[in-house]
């Protein structure tokens, strides 16, 4: 009789903290993807005239589309952090559990630099 | 037999070329771009069209949204065959993504060149 465990229902699997970082990867992916027409949007206003730059800089000043912007740059940082330690996992670095921490652990720190960055800058 | 089941591909091996070549791309143009806008002299309306009217800036900005409509499309196909088991609501995104993906490359090519 086969007595593993079976327990696939995602709301009561507890995931571990790489596994977390690994589905974000995924959710900033999706984020990056329905942000990129908002991007190119907001570059072809702003390079249309001096009036179409400034109107993207009173769009993106404040209020939710601020909100959205910040969102979409730091989806692209946490995405293109954790595809970093994709590459190296790739080329054999950080496969096992201790090294796959350490990546994860670097990629949450790397973050709070990014949002930091964001917070002053933007 | 197992037929051929892949993104877009001549197989998944290709697939996962075409999302790693598309990152490395990708990475490099998001690099370049935070040194020209950090080290921009004057940021602002000037400053920022004379980057984009640079002929190397608008073809490398260009081949950057070739290339993230190509990882994209590789990725959101991945996500779509992992949650979407409804093979007709499966295909209906993979379609609505794939028309993003041509449509935003048009797009970008006509800011540019239109």
């Amino acid at each position: 009789m086969n007595t593993r465990p079976v327990n696939l229902d995602l709301k009561t699997v507890k995931m571990p903290f790489a596994a977390v970082l690994s589905i974000l990867h995924r959710i900033t992916g999706v984020i990056i993807f329905f942000g990129v027409p908002f991007l190119l949007w907001l570059l072809q206003q702003s390079l249309s005239s001096p009036m179409g730059y400034a109107e993207v800089q009173n769009f993106i000043g404040s209020g939710f589309w601020r909100l959205a912007f910040f969102g979409i740059i730091w989806a692209f940082a946490y995405h293109i952090m954790a595809g970093i330690k994709h590459l190296f996992m790739d080329v054999g670095y950080a496969e096992t559990p201790e090294g796959a921490k350490v990546a994860a652990t670097l990629i949450v720190l790397g973050n709070i630099i990014v949002l930091i960055f964001l917070g002053v800058r933007l | 037999m197992i037929g051929m089941n892949t993104s877009f591909g001549r197989s998944g091996s290709h697939d996962w070329w075409m999302q790693r070549i598309s990152a490395v791309l990708l990475l490099v143009y998001v690099a370049v771009l935070s040194y020209q806008i950090c080290t921009m002299s004057d940021f602002a309306y000037l400053g920022w069209t004379s980057l984009f009217a640079e002929t190397w800036m608008k073809v490398f900005t260009f081949v950057a949204v070739v290339a993230i409509s190509i990882h994209a499309w590789a990725g959101l196909w991945i996500v779509s065959t992992d949650y979407l088991k409804a093979a007709g609501v499966r295909n209906i995104f993979q379609a609505i993504v794939l028309i993003i993906c041509l449509g935003q490359i048009i797009w970008a090519g006509m800011i540019f060149w239109g």
